[in-house]
């Protein structure tokens, strides 16, 4: 299935730089935002949001899903 | 011998003219390090109660800390503390920069500043050398203007400068105190206490005293400077090197905890037009030609996260100078999602304005989003407002609001109070939309999702501040992702999020000891902390130890900060003020937040008490009153304190 990832923040540099963040995965019918986080090689915590939702990292993801992946953060 | 520190604080008297210098022994500077909790002990040992905080018995404090000018990343900090004309209690501020580490290599720790002038002058310290000159060719004059004459008088272009701009001499309640014309001691009105007393600016330069710093062990500092360089990438503060504090704004809309339309919502559509990755690709310095690492980021004094922004606009409406430097994420949060404004370049414009006129942009920016909700429910109207449309959304007004208040102009000469003083001046219901805590604007993180920093916002005494404690994610849910850190000063048990159990106010007082050390010893807050930050509670412990040569724990350092805070405490009780001044905005309470992930969440008015009972019980202060007890203040070496009291 299809999913499109968009990293904010620092971790828009876990992909090249010109996609600014933006990218299309395919990955298998089971795969969970966890499985995504490993896949771009996130080592950082993250916070995910699936359409806009805030969900676990353990949620799995449904064909044509919008995920978008956060640095947690503390102050600021 | 002494390390680190230069032993002499100069006592300047404004109404007779009269510089003298005092050298507190070593035992001072261990016991009060320098920042916040030096500059107290002075307002408390020679300031009378209920002085009038523009008038001439105020005092205004400015120190460094005793490793300021050391050479390792986050010492360049100084402290300004006076009696606040925006809160009527004790204000205190911390800015970065070049000037602290400039101050210190100038010959002095202090500067304690008392009377009235009656001319504008300046503070001329150089070498151990120091005066005061006449400033009246200054006064109205803008920052950058007049950073350029001064460098020209003074004929050295190193010297360093911290001084109030036009919106200060005015009156302006939230006056900051500039140093490089892009750095505030931006709360609490700072720089309107300075700018009442006729103190244009002070000027430091030392041109010996770098080389002359002294350290009890170099090496070891210098091990723990590098440590710091070697762990950046890999840290938690390494987005605050490429994208600055604004990275945090994509966080904090993920969380619902992005204050947005006057703090009715978590939540910004817009969020993306104004945070730290845009700003980064479109108005960073350099960003035209790729180059933004080497010309977008600034620095302060040795350090080597260099996350001070730098934007620049050539083109269009708001034209941007890189010299009054770029917006933070509390910057681009008040004048951009707290008025539902998403053009960063009328935010950045409107953090130039705010920095060159001297404004603290965060009560700037929050009293206009009042203004704009007043106006949306029609408790402003145009007659008011000078026949400007003070909507939600509206960049241009935004900006034309910001340099009204500049310059005390029309309704911006209302704004100018401060939001709480303009809701007693209007009426009409207007304090129903107020966010401030002691009269001062809240910052950009929500007490209804982070429910410790809400509490220390509310028994904070400066008013609600976001730098005064480590926030509640840091120790909520099953894998808190800092244990080893948070352990170094007790704290073992995370708690459950959303929570104001007693553990989670033990975690807000504990780490409020460790904020308030830190603006003690004049330590960057993003560079020395017990959670995400570069270095933990152990590192400030050996940097001390190597700047200063004291043997020193990381217990003895905690009771600096807790000593720091009762002071603090103590002084607004001499003024009267008491736990019944302790709140938090009652809209928090009434009303819930729409939309996004914390949509309906509101404040619960019994638990917030209990959670100050609660407060006060672990601080060992008297529950009824919030009021230090003199078995706490004897414990902390300052039965002084409660000999003024009358305890």
């Amino acid at each position: 299935m299809e999913i499109k990832v968009r990293l904010h923040g620092l971790l828009r540099d876990s992909l090249p730089r010109e996609m600014k963040g933006q990218t299309t995965l395919t990955l298998p019918e089971t795969a969970t935002v966890q499985d995504v986080v490993a896949h771009l090689n996130i080592k950082r915590k993250v916070s995910a949001n699936v359409n806009g939702m805030q969900v676990q990292l353990s949620y799995r993801l449904q064909p044509n899903d919008a995920l978008q992946l956060f640095r947690i953060v503390g102050g600021g | 011998m002494r390390y680190g520190y230069n032993g002499k604080i100069l006592h300047v008297n404004l109404t007779t003219g009269e510089l003298t210098v005092e050298e507190p022994p070593e035992s001072f500077y261990r016991k009060y390090m320098g920042g916040s909790a030096l500059n107290t002990y002075y307002l408390l040992k020679e300031m009378p109660a209920n002085a009038d905080p523009l008038g001439p018995d105020n005092i205004l404090a400015l120190s460094v800390g005793v490793i300021t000018g050391a050479p390792i990343s986050g010492q360049s900090r100084m402290t300004s503390t006076a009696k606040s004309p925006l809160t009527d209690a004790i204000g205190d501020a911390q800015s970065g920069g070049f000037f602290p580490a400039e101050m210190k290599f100038a010959g002095f720790d202090a500067f304690i500043i008392k009377g009235q002038s009656s001319k504008p002058v300046y503070l001329w310290v150089h070498d151990g050398q120091y005066e005061l000159r006449d400033a009246s060719h200054l006064w109205g004059k803008i920052t950058g203007e007049v950073e350029a004459i001064l460098q020209e008088e003074l004929g050295d272009k190193q010297i360093e400068v911290a001084q109030v701009g036009p919106a200060s001499e005015l009156g302006v309640r939230y006056g900051a105190i500039m140093n490089m014309s892009n750095r505030a001691n931006g709360r609490t009105g700072m720089g309107t206490v300075m700018a009442s007393k006729k103190l244009k600016a002070v000027v430091v330069r030392g041109k010996q005293g770098k080389k002359q710093f002294k350290m009890a062990d170099p090496k070891g500092l210098i091990n723990l400077a590098q440590q710091g360089v070697k762990e950046l990438p890999e840290s938690d503060v390494a987005s605050l090197s490429k994208y600055g504090t604004p990275e945090v704004t994509g966080y904090q809309q993920a969380a619902g905890g992005l204050p947005s339309y006057n703090y009715n919502s978590g939540v910004f559509d817009s969020w993306e037009a104004i945070d730290g990755t845009t700003m980064y690709d479109t108005i960073l310095r350099g960003a035209d030609e790729d180059k933004q690492d080497r010309r977008g980021r600034d620095t302060c004094y040795a350090c080597t996260i260099r996350c001070k922004r730098v934007v620049e606009i050539t083109e269009g409406p708001y034209k941007v100078d890189p010299y009054y430097g770029g917006p933070e994420y509390e910057t681009t949060s008040t004048f951009g999602n707290y008025c539902g404004v998403s053009d960063l370049p009328a935010v950045a414009y409107a953090n130039q304005l705010c920095n060159q006129y001297g404004m603290d942009t965060i009560s700037c920016g929050a009293t206009i989003a009042w203004a704009m909700e007043c106006f949306e429910n029609g408790k402003l109207t145009l007659e008011d407002t000078d026949g400007l449309e003070v909507r939600f959304g509206n960049a241009e007004v935004m900006v034309k609001l910001t340099e009204m208040i500049a310059k005390r102009e029309g309704f911006g000469n209302i704004l100018a109070e401060g939001s709480a003083r303009a809701a007693e001046i209007i009426g009409r219901g207007t304090e129903e939309y107020l966010i401030t805590s002691r009269k001062q604007e809240a910052p950009a993180h929500m007490p209804q999702l982070k429910r410790s920093i809400g509490l220390i916002y509310a028994v904070n005494p400066f008013g609600a501040d976001h730098q005064s404690s480590e926030h509640d994610g840091a120790y909520e849910g099953d894998e808190p992702e800092y244990p080893e850190r948070l352990a170094m000063i007790g704290l073992t048990e995370a708690q459950p999020p959303l929570s104001l159990s007693p553990g989670k106010i033990n975690f807000a007082l504990k780490t409020q000891h460790f904020y308030s050390l830190a603006d003690s010893v004049n330590v960057c807050q993003f560079v020395y902390g017990p959670a995400w930050q570069l270095y933990d509670p152990e590192v400030l412990r050996a940097t001390i130890t190597a700047v200063t040569g004291w043997d020193i724990t990381i217990d003895e350092l905690l009771t600096i900060g807790e000593r720091r805070v009762n002071m603090l405490r103590a002084f607004n009780a001499r003024d009267g003020i008491d736990r019944e001044q302790d709140q938090l905005p009652a809209k928090m309470f009434k009303k819930a937040l729409k939309n996004g992930p914390t949509a309906g969440l509101k404040l619960d008015r019994a638990e917030f008490e209990a959670a100050l009972d609660e407060y006060f019980r672990q601080s060992n202060w008297d529950v009824e009153t919030g009021i230090p007890t003199r078995h706490k203040l004897t414990e902390l070496d300052l039965a002084w304190v409660a000999d003024q009291l009358n305890l």
